[in-house]
Protein backbone atom coordinates (compact mmCIF):
# COMPACT_ATOMS: atom_id res chain seq x y z
CA UNK A 1 0.00 0.00 0.00
CA UNK A 2 1.18 3.50 -0.79
CA UNK A 3 1.81 6.26 1.70
CA UNK A 4 -1.12 8.07 3.34
CA UNK A 5 -1.65 11.52 1.81
CA UNK A 6 -4.73 12.70 3.68
CA UNK A 7 -6.04 11.50 7.02
CA UNK A 8 -9.25 12.95 8.41
CA UNK A 9 -10.19 11.93 11.95
CA UNK A 10 -13.52 12.63 13.64
CA UNK A 11 -13.95 15.93 11.82
CA UNK A 12 -16.70 18.19 13.10
CA UNK A 13 -17.39 21.55 11.47
CA UNK A 14 -19.97 24.28 11.82
CA UNK A 15 -21.19 27.03 9.54
CA UNK A 16 -22.80 29.81 11.54
CA UNK A 17 -24.47 28.01 14.44
CA UNK A 18 -25.19 24.87 12.50
CA UNK A 19 -23.10 21.72 12.78
CA UNK A 20 -22.72 20.28 9.26
CA UNK A 21 -19.93 17.73 9.66
CA UNK A 22 -20.54 15.40 12.57
CA UNK A 23 -17.50 13.17 12.74
CA UNK A 24 -16.00 12.43 9.33
CA UNK A 25 -13.24 9.81 9.08
CA UNK A 26 -11.41 9.38 5.78
CA UNK A 27 -8.01 8.10 4.66
CA UNK A 28 -6.63 8.72 1.18
CA UNK A 29 -3.38 7.17 0.00
CA UNK A 30 -1.17 8.49 -2.77
CA UNK A 31 -2.47 7.59 -6.21
CA UNK A 32 -6.03 6.90 -5.08
CA UNK A 33 -9.16 8.47 -6.51
CA UNK A 34 -12.01 8.65 -4.03
CA UNK A 35 -15.61 9.50 -4.78
CA UNK A 36 -17.76 11.18 -2.15
CA UNK A 37 -21.44 10.86 -2.90
CA UNK A 38 -24.46 11.90 -0.90
CA UNK A 39 -27.78 13.69 -0.97
CA UNK A 40 -28.14 17.47 -0.94
CA UNK A 41 -27.21 18.98 2.40
CA UNK A 42 -25.18 15.98 3.56
CA UNK A 43 -22.04 18.10 3.96
CA UNK A 44 -20.16 17.35 0.74
CA UNK A 45 -19.34 20.94 -0.14
CA UNK A 46 -18.63 21.76 3.52
CA UNK A 47 -16.03 19.00 3.49
CA UNK A 48 -14.26 20.49 0.47
CA UNK A 49 -14.52 23.99 1.97
CA UNK A 50 -12.97 22.85 5.27
CA UNK A 51 -10.17 20.96 3.50
CA UNK A 52 -9.19 23.99 1.45
CA UNK A 53 -9.51 26.42 4.35
CA UNK A 54 -12.48 28.54 3.41
CA UNK A 55 -13.28 31.18 6.05
CA UNK A 56 -16.65 30.93 7.88
CA UNK A 57 -16.26 27.17 8.23
CA UNK A 58 -15.22 26.42 11.79
CA UNK A 59 -13.68 23.11 12.78
CA UNK A 60 -14.91 22.30 16.29
CA UNK A 61 -13.38 18.86 16.73
CA UNK A 62 -11.12 16.37 15.01
CA UNK A 63 -7.94 16.54 12.96
CA UNK A 64 -6.75 16.52 9.36
CA UNK A 65 -3.21 15.55 8.36
CA UNK A 66 -1.97 16.19 4.84
CA UNK A 67 1.39 14.81 3.74
CA UNK A 68 2.31 14.44 7.40
CA UNK A 69 1.41 18.03 8.33
CA UNK A 70 -1.43 19.52 10.37
CA UNK A 71 -3.60 20.77 7.52
CA UNK A 72 -5.91 22.80 9.73
CA UNK A 73 -2.98 24.94 10.91
CA UNK A 74 -2.13 25.91 7.31
CA UNK A 75 -3.50 28.95 5.47
CA UNK A 76 -5.37 28.38 2.17
CA UNK A 77 -2.25 29.63 0.32
CA UNK A 78 0.00 27.19 2.15
CA UNK A 79 -2.40 24.37 1.29
CA UNK A 80 -2.25 25.33 -2.37
CA UNK A 81 1.54 25.58 -2.31
CA UNK A 82 1.57 22.09 -0.80
CA UNK A 83 -0.29 20.77 -3.83
CA UNK A 84 -3.97 21.02 -2.93
CA UNK A 85 -6.41 22.10 -5.58
CA UNK A 86 -10.15 22.78 -5.55
CA UNK A 87 -12.14 23.05 -8.73
CA UNK A 88 -14.82 25.69 -8.73
CA UNK A 89 -18.41 24.57 -8.93
CA UNK A 90 -19.42 27.91 -10.38
CA UNK A 91 -16.29 29.85 -11.38
CA UNK A 92 -16.50 33.60 -10.83
CA UNK A 93 -15.13 35.85 -13.52
CA UNK A 94 -12.98 38.69 -12.25
CA UNK A 95 -13.52 41.65 -14.60
CA UNK A 96 -10.31 42.54 -16.41
CA UNK A 97 -8.50 39.33 -15.48
CA UNK A 98 -8.23 36.85 -18.32
CA UNK A 99 -8.14 33.12 -17.67
CA UNK A 100 -4.61 33.09 -19.08
CA UNK A 101 -3.43 35.73 -16.63
CA UNK A 102 -5.26 34.05 -13.77
CA UNK A 103 -3.55 30.73 -14.49
CA UNK A 104 -0.17 32.38 -14.98
CA UNK A 105 -0.46 33.96 -11.50
CA UNK A 106 -1.49 30.62 -10.00
CA UNK A 107 1.29 28.65 -11.68
CA UNK A 108 3.94 31.22 -10.76
CA UNK A 109 2.74 31.45 -7.15
CA UNK A 110 3.21 27.69 -6.87
CA UNK A 111 6.63 27.82 -8.57
CA UNK A 112 7.76 30.59 -6.24
CA UNK A 113 6.68 28.57 -3.20
CA UNK A 114 8.64 25.59 -4.54
CA UNK A 115 11.74 27.77 -4.98
CA UNK A 116 11.54 27.70 -8.77
CA UNK A 117 11.92 30.76 -11.01
CA UNK A 118 8.71 32.27 -12.38
CA UNK A 119 7.83 31.40 -15.95
CA UNK A 120 8.30 34.14 -18.52
CA UNK A 121 5.24 34.91 -20.69
CA UNK A 122 6.57 32.94 -23.67
CA UNK A 123 7.43 29.93 -21.47
CA UNK A 124 4.02 30.07 -19.87
CA UNK A 125 2.21 30.14 -23.23
CA UNK A 126 4.24 27.16 -24.41
CA UNK A 127 3.26 25.18 -21.29
CA UNK A 128 -0.37 26.26 -21.71
CA UNK A 129 -0.43 25.02 -25.30
CA UNK A 130 1.08 21.67 -24.30
CA UNK A 131 -1.46 21.21 -21.52
CA UNK A 132 -4.38 22.18 -23.73
CA UNK A 133 -3.31 19.58 -26.27
CA UNK A 134 -2.92 17.11 -23.40
CA UNK A 135 -6.51 17.54 -22.20
CA UNK A 136 -7.79 17.67 -25.77
CA UNK A 137 -8.90 21.30 -25.91
CA UNK B 1 -5.78 21.50 -12.91
CA UNK B 2 -3.54 20.22 -15.72
CA UNK B 3 -1.49 23.41 -15.34
CA UNK B 4 -1.02 23.13 -11.58
CA UNK B 5 -0.56 19.35 -11.40
CA UNK B 6 -1.99 19.10 -7.89
CA UNK B 7 -1.01 16.37 -5.43
CA UNK B 8 -4.58 16.33 -4.13
CA UNK B 9 -7.30 17.57 -6.45
CA UNK B 10 -10.78 18.11 -5.07
CA UNK B 11 -13.43 18.20 -7.78
CA UNK B 12 -16.52 19.63 -6.11
CA UNK B 13 -19.50 18.78 -8.30
CA UNK B 14 -17.55 19.74 -11.37
CA UNK B 15 -20.00 17.60 -13.33
CA UNK B 16 -23.14 19.49 -12.36
CA UNK B 17 -24.64 21.36 -15.26
CA UNK B 18 -22.29 19.88 -17.86
CA UNK B 19 -23.55 18.30 -21.05
CA UNK B 20 -22.18 14.89 -22.11
CA UNK B 21 -19.45 16.36 -24.32
CA UNK B 22 -18.17 18.67 -21.60
CA UNK B 23 -18.37 15.83 -19.10
CA UNK B 24 -16.18 13.71 -21.37
CA UNK B 25 -13.54 16.47 -21.54
CA UNK B 26 -13.48 16.62 -17.73
CA UNK B 27 -13.36 12.82 -17.37
CA UNK B 28 -10.59 12.39 -19.95
CA UNK B 29 -8.60 15.19 -18.30
CA UNK B 30 -8.90 13.67 -14.83
CA UNK B 31 -7.97 10.22 -16.14
CA UNK B 32 -4.96 11.59 -17.98
CA UNK B 33 -3.72 13.17 -14.75
CA UNK B 34 -3.99 9.97 -12.69
CA UNK B 35 -0.61 8.80 -11.43
CA UNK B 36 0.82 6.86 -8.47
CA UNK B 37 1.73 10.13 -6.71
CA UNK B 38 -1.47 12.08 -7.27
CA UNK B 39 -4.77 11.64 -5.49
CA UNK B 40 -8.22 13.05 -6.06
CA UNK B 41 -11.54 13.47 -4.30
CA UNK B 42 -14.50 13.60 -6.64
CA UNK B 43 -17.60 15.00 -5.00
CA UNK B 44 -20.72 14.23 -6.98
CA UNK B 45 -24.44 13.54 -6.88
CA UNK B 46 -24.48 11.44 -9.98
CA UNK B 47 -22.87 8.23 -11.14
CA UNK B 48 -22.29 9.50 -14.68
CA UNK B 49 -18.78 10.94 -14.15
CA UNK B 50 -17.81 7.82 -12.19
CA UNK B 51 -18.50 5.62 -15.20
CA UNK B 52 -15.56 7.28 -16.97
CA UNK B 53 -13.38 8.11 -13.97
CA UNK B 54 -13.53 4.87 -12.02
CA UNK B 55 -12.81 5.58 -8.35
CA UNK B 56 -10.70 3.31 -6.16
CA UNK B 57 -12.90 3.99 -3.15
CA UNK B 58 -16.47 5.28 -2.85
CA UNK B 59 -17.83 6.98 0.27
CA UNK B 60 -21.41 7.89 1.06
CA UNK B 61 -21.78 11.04 3.13
CA UNK B 62 -25.10 11.42 4.91
CA UNK B 63 -26.01 13.96 7.57
CA UNK B 64 -22.40 14.93 8.21
CA UNK B 65 -20.95 11.43 8.51
CA UNK B 66 -19.53 8.85 6.17
CA UNK B 67 -22.03 6.03 6.52
CA UNK B 68 -20.62 3.63 3.96
CA UNK B 69 -17.24 3.04 2.31
CA UNK B 70 -16.55 0.54 -0.39
CA UNK B 71 -15.82 0.03 -4.04
CA UNK B 72 -17.59 0.78 -7.28
CA UNK B 73 -20.55 -1.42 -6.35
CA UNK B 74 -21.82 1.33 -4.03
CA UNK B 75 -22.37 3.58 -7.03
CA UNK B 76 -24.68 0.96 -8.51
CA UNK B 77 -26.60 0.57 -5.25
CA UNK B 78 -27.19 4.33 -5.12
CA UNK B 79 -28.23 4.32 -8.75
CA UNK B 80 -30.84 1.61 -8.26
CA UNK B 81 -32.09 2.39 -4.75
CA UNK B 82 -31.18 6.03 -4.16
CA UNK B 83 -29.42 7.40 -1.09
CA UNK B 84 -32.23 6.05 1.07
CA UNK B 85 -31.06 2.59 0.03
CA UNK B 86 -27.80 3.22 1.91
CA UNK B 87 -28.15 2.63 5.62
CA UNK B 88 -26.83 5.38 7.82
Amino acid sequence: MSEILLEIKNLHATVGEKEILKGVDLVIRRGEVHAVMGPNGAGKSTLSAVLTGRPDYVVTEGSVRYAGKDLLAMSPEERSWAGMFLSFQYPIEIPGVSITNFMKSAVNARRKAAGLPELKPAEFLKLLKEKMAFVGM
Amino acid sequence: MAMLEPTLAILDETDSGLDVDALKIVADGVNALRSPEKSAIIITHYQKLLESVVPDVVHVLKDGRIVRTGGREIVDIIESRGFDGIEG
